[in-house]
């Protein structure tokens, strides 16, 4: 009988192994069931769109275009997937290794040039064709696809591979954000710096409002056992981030037209044989006058960085500023919305309701019947909102005839959420009165945006060094490619001309705050100041090409802007170790100018064969046009090395012009033994 | 009786299968084959050209999967590429020859392709005689078949290959003379009347780029006015990309700015190139140019 029972026991034990399993199979097949469900029960036709975006209100903005597409086409159904930035590069590359990528990949995070002729479909046909959905258009129904966008798409050509591959739906600038609330507060004005002169007078105030504001501090703490806390703001929050968005800015700016003089091929770029024939022929030294004021504009620049700004991230810096630490911050307009959306969510502030159960109209009333709460001695009680919650405190006042002394709070009126104007708290000094009864001031603000303020010709120090503004070009980012294995791939072109028309353009950026592609698409009104300007000059002065050069910079660079040497020791140190770096690099260039060459080659096989057998009984024009194509770029390839030598050869014979060249050439030599 | 009927079933099914296979038609297998050869797989592309070849019953067919078991060893082994690829290729083309009609269209490619190897090996050998065999090889196709689409190709490897790294030498101008005659032999710079070929001819399939090598070469050489003579005819006969464009229109207005200081002319570049590109980072520039150099003029 109990055998019996031990063997039902045991029966009923395996059971629970298989129960379980049964249940994660069942919740595997829910699982499928619910992305499946669209292609195979709907009879949908399903398309997938992938990306890390996960910014805010990137994905709401793509929502919203899907669900306009959805109603469009009642019989597909389009799944966005947000992968994390960490994760997305390897996310993708095994689904395409594995053949079952998404429909639609946004371009980045993983090798894209060597995953293009792999795994994606060229778009170039399509591109020249009119977007069928700007049909009703009367401007754009027949300007071919690729040139309804602000840069015709230039940026997404693949020269190697003769092809495009990507449409985007973004374009970004790079600005300088600013506390409105601090710049009342500190300078009086809420208006951004004019110039370069303008901000860094602004920079030396808040600097001094900070160190008068603390000494203040210091000098109370000597004298009271109930110690006030110093505060921290810094002019413009940074890391090593930031500093190098500023010194492209700059260095442009001051040294546009030097790096123009080194063009010696009339292209308008500067290449690396171009660089070393500079520095080989004199026409580029370390102490050139142009490229010492750049650096010792970002040094001063720098000085009104916080204190270890090189070992900041750029979250740290972000965090800063939006905690208020900082004024002034730069970052693209890819920031903007978070930017935006953080300040506002900070704390509102106690609004003042009622003091001593009187109401109060406004901050001048508020202030006046706190001044009478002091004159007669007595704990005054206030009631505030916070956050929607009324709350009442007891503070005692000192004896002042100001509220900040008496209080230790300031006061300002600022509209409520029904826009009408109310009495806010917004500043509580520590260990005051206010402090100690526990009143909490306003953290949120309101941003601004401004452009990097350009030295005006009359600045005494760097005025005759500005060559003029900076270009920016709207290059379309945020790019999205077709997958090969795509078994929908007409429909996923046709999304992406969905989504590149000027109204969902600018919809779509109208609600994640970004900045549209498309010509005609209206840039949102907070991200104005972030319109490219199409004016300006491009190229900067410097040492770095390669590896060994761009190390070297790296190593001299970071102490000099840190304030840990000065500029002639960054001068000197670049004169000794350059020869050798910008010689290693030279030779790198030599071998890089040979090596993509039979890749060129390749390429060229692959139209010649196209063009000598044709799938019909003449080559197409599209495939006689891939072939004289692939020849332009195998011409650049295989004269690379012509170039190079053309420029560098005259100084070969010469190596005993300069110290540099002499230094150059051993350097090389010994290289090649 | 039950195990001998699924026995048959399978066997008529897998010998079906293999009908199937084998009556796969050429064109998809050549065509599945230059696939694999695209992306990369040219172990696979090289089976499947071979497979071609055996099934191939036309000369078309022929070539063509001769020519992708070819380029997989000249030009898909890239820098790993042996002499004894470039001679087996050779072998290959010879075999190709062989087979073709005489005036096959397809003669002249051939010839280029053993040209092109035959001077590779001189390249990796030092060996004259390989070289004397692709000069000979390269002149043959220019004097038979000088406007085909293979001769414009194999002039151009030709004067790229032989120049080598140096614009400097007399044997580089001697080339670059080569190729400056076929605009002249082809009618393709205006003669007096100012008649230029349609643009649609063939032969100028690849004068462009050839204006565009010229160019580079004559700059280089220091010889700025057949520089820009060159670059502008670039420019005319249609670069092949807007990249392209956007590079040469700037490089003859700067060249005439800074180089032959010839101001009529960088103006009119300059402006032509604010017109035609629309998204550059000189454009600025150019702008700022036209400016100062039109106050220079008056």
């Amino acid at each position: 009988m109990v055998k019996k029972k031990i063997k039902k026991e045991i029966a009923w034990f395996n059971y629970i192994g298989f129960g379980i399993l049964a249940i994660c199979y069942l919740g595997a097949l829910w699982n499928v069931y619910k992305i499946k469900k669209d292609e195979i029960i709907d009879n949908k036709k399903v398309i997938r769109i992938c990306h890390w975006q996960l910014e805010l209100g990137y994905r709401d903005a793509m929502q919203t275009i899907i669900d306009r597409f959805e109603q469009k086409y009642p019989d597909v159904k389009v799944v966005q997937i947000p992968i994390s930035e960490k994760t997305y590069g390897q996310w993708v590359t095994t689904q395409l290794i594995g053949r079952t990528a998404p429909d639609i990949i946004e371009m980045g995070m993983f090798n894209v040039k060597e995953a293009l002729p792999r795994y994606f479909i060229p778009l170039t046909d399509t591109l020249r064709k009119p977007n069928p959905f700007n049909a009703d258009n009367p401007e754009l129904k027949n300007v071919p696809w690729m040139d309804t966008f602000n840069d015709g798409l230039q940026s997404s050509y693949v020269p190697e591979l003769i092809d495009y591959y990507r449409v985007g739906f973004n374009t970004f600038t790079v600005r300088i954000f600013y506390n409105k609330e601090l710049f009342r507060r500190i300078l009086k004005t809420d208006k951004p710096p004019r110039n370069l002169r303008e901000l860094f007078d602004y920079c030396e105030r808040i600097k001094a409002y900070e160190q008068q504001w603390n000494k203040r501090v210091a000098d109370y703490n000597r004298s009271h056992d109930l110690q006030k806390n110093k505060i921290i703001v810094t002019p413009i929050a940074s890391a090593k981030y930031q500093t190098n968005l500023f010194k492209s800015r700059y260095t442009t700016m001051l040294t546009s037209d030097r790096y123009m003089g080194l063009d010696s091929n009339c292209n308008g770029t500067v290449d690396d044989a171009e660089l070393f024939a500079g520095l080989l022929n004199n026409n580029l030294v370390v102490n050139d006058e142009k490229y010492r004021m750049a650096h010792l504009l970002q040094r001063q620049l720098a000085e009104y960085f916080p204190r270890g700004f090189m070992s900041l991230g750029r979250m740290d810096s972000g965090f800063s500023f939006i905690q208020s630490r900082a004024a002034m911050i730069t970052s693209g307009s890819w920031d903007a919305s978070s930017y935006i959306k953080q300040a506002k969510d900070q704390p509102f502030g106690d609004i003042i309701l009622t003091i001593n159960n009187r109401q109060v109209t406004d901050s001048a009333d508020a202030v006046k019947i706190l001044i009478t709460g002091v004159t007669a001695g007595k704990p005054v009680k206030l009631t505030v909102e916070r956050e929607g919650a009324r709350k009442t405190f007891t503070v005692k006042p000192l004896n002042a005839d100001n509220i900040f002394t008496a209080y230790g709070i300031e006061i300002k009126d600022f509209p409520n959420s029904d826009n009408k104007l109310v009495p806010v708290i917004t500043i509580v000094d520590s260990a005051s009165p206010a402090s100690v009864a526990g009143l909490k001031p306003r953290k949120c603000f309101e941003i601004g945006v401004f452009d990097f303020p350009m030295p005006d010709k009359s600045n005494p120090v760097y005025g005759k060094y500005v060559v003029g503004e900076v270009v920016e070009l709207a290059s379309t980012g945020g790019a999205y490619g077709v997958c090969k294995f795509s078994k929908n791939r007409d429909l996923a072109l046709k999304f992406l001309q969905f989504c590149t028309t000027p109204e969902n353009n600018e919809e779509f950026n109208r609600i994640c705050q970004w900045m549209p592609v498309i010509k005609g698409a209206k840039i949102p009104e907070a991200l104005r100041p972030f319109k490219p300007h199409a004016e300006g000059y491009s190229g900067s002065l410097g040492f770095k090409r390669n590896t060994r050069t761009g190390t070297l910079e790296k190593q001299t660079f970071w102490p000099f802007i840190s304030g840990a040497i000065t500029y002639e020791q960054f001068a000197e140190k670049i004169i000794a170790r350059l020869p050798d770096a910008a010689a290693r690099d030279y030779d790198t260039a030599r071998r890089d100018a040979t090596e993509q060459i039979p890749d060129r080659l390749l390429r060229r096989s692959i139209y010649l064969a196209q063009v000598i057998f044709p799938a019909g009984n003449q080559p197409t024009e599209k495939s006689l046009n891939k072939l004289a194509s692939t020849w332009d770029v195998l011409v650049t390839a295989m004269t690379a090395i012509n170039r190079i030598n053309a420029q560098i050869k005259p100084f070969i014979n010469q190596p005993e012009e300069s110290e540099f060249n002499r230094k150059f050439f051993n350097s090389y030599k010994a290289i090649k033994q | 009786m039950k195990t001998k009927l699924i026995l048959t079933t399978l066997l008529i099914a897998g010998l079906s299968t293999l009908c199937m296979a084998a009556t796969a038609t050429k064109p998809e297998l050549l065509k599945t084959a230059w696939q694999e050869y695209k992306l990369g797989e040219y172990s696979q592309a090289e089976k499947l050209f071979i497979q071609a070849k055996k099934l191939a019953k036309d000369d078309k067919s022929y070539s063509e999967a001769l020519t992708g078991i070819a380029f997989c060893y000249q030009y898909a082994k890239k820098q790993q590429t042996a002499v004894s690829d470039y001679r087996y290729a050779i072998k290959l083309y010879e075999q190709a020859l062989k087979k073709i009609d005489s005036a096959s269209k397809y003669r002249p490619f051939f010839t280029a392709m053993r040209a092109e190897c035959y001077f590779n090996i001189y390249r990796l050998t030092d060996e004259k005689d390989n070289l004397n065999k692709a000069v000979k090889l390269w002149n043959e196709i220019q004097q038979q078949w000088s406007t085909t689409v293979a001769s414009q190709d194999a002039l151009l490897y030709q004067v790229m290959a032989m120049t080598g790294d140096d614009y400097s030498t007399p044997e580089a101008l001697q080339l670059a003379k080569q190729l400056e005659r076929y605009f002249k032999t082809n009618k393709i710079i205006p003669s007096k009347d100012g008649k230029k070929p349609p643009a649609t001819a063939k032969k100028l399939l690849l004068a462009a780029v050839m204006s565009n090598y010229l160019g580079d070469f004559y700059f280089w050489r220091q010889d700025y006015k057949n520089s820009v003579k060159w670059l502008i005819n670039y420019y005319e006969l249609g670069a092949s990309s807007y990249a392209y464009k956007a590079d040469v229109l700037f490089k003859i207005a700067r060249t005439a700015d800074v180089k032959l200081n010839d101001k009529p002319l960088a103006i009119s570049y300059y402006t032509l190139f604010q017109y035609e590109i629309k998204s550059d980072k000189r454009r600025y520039f150019a702008q700022q140019r036209i400016i100062a150099l039109n106050k220079d003029i008056k």
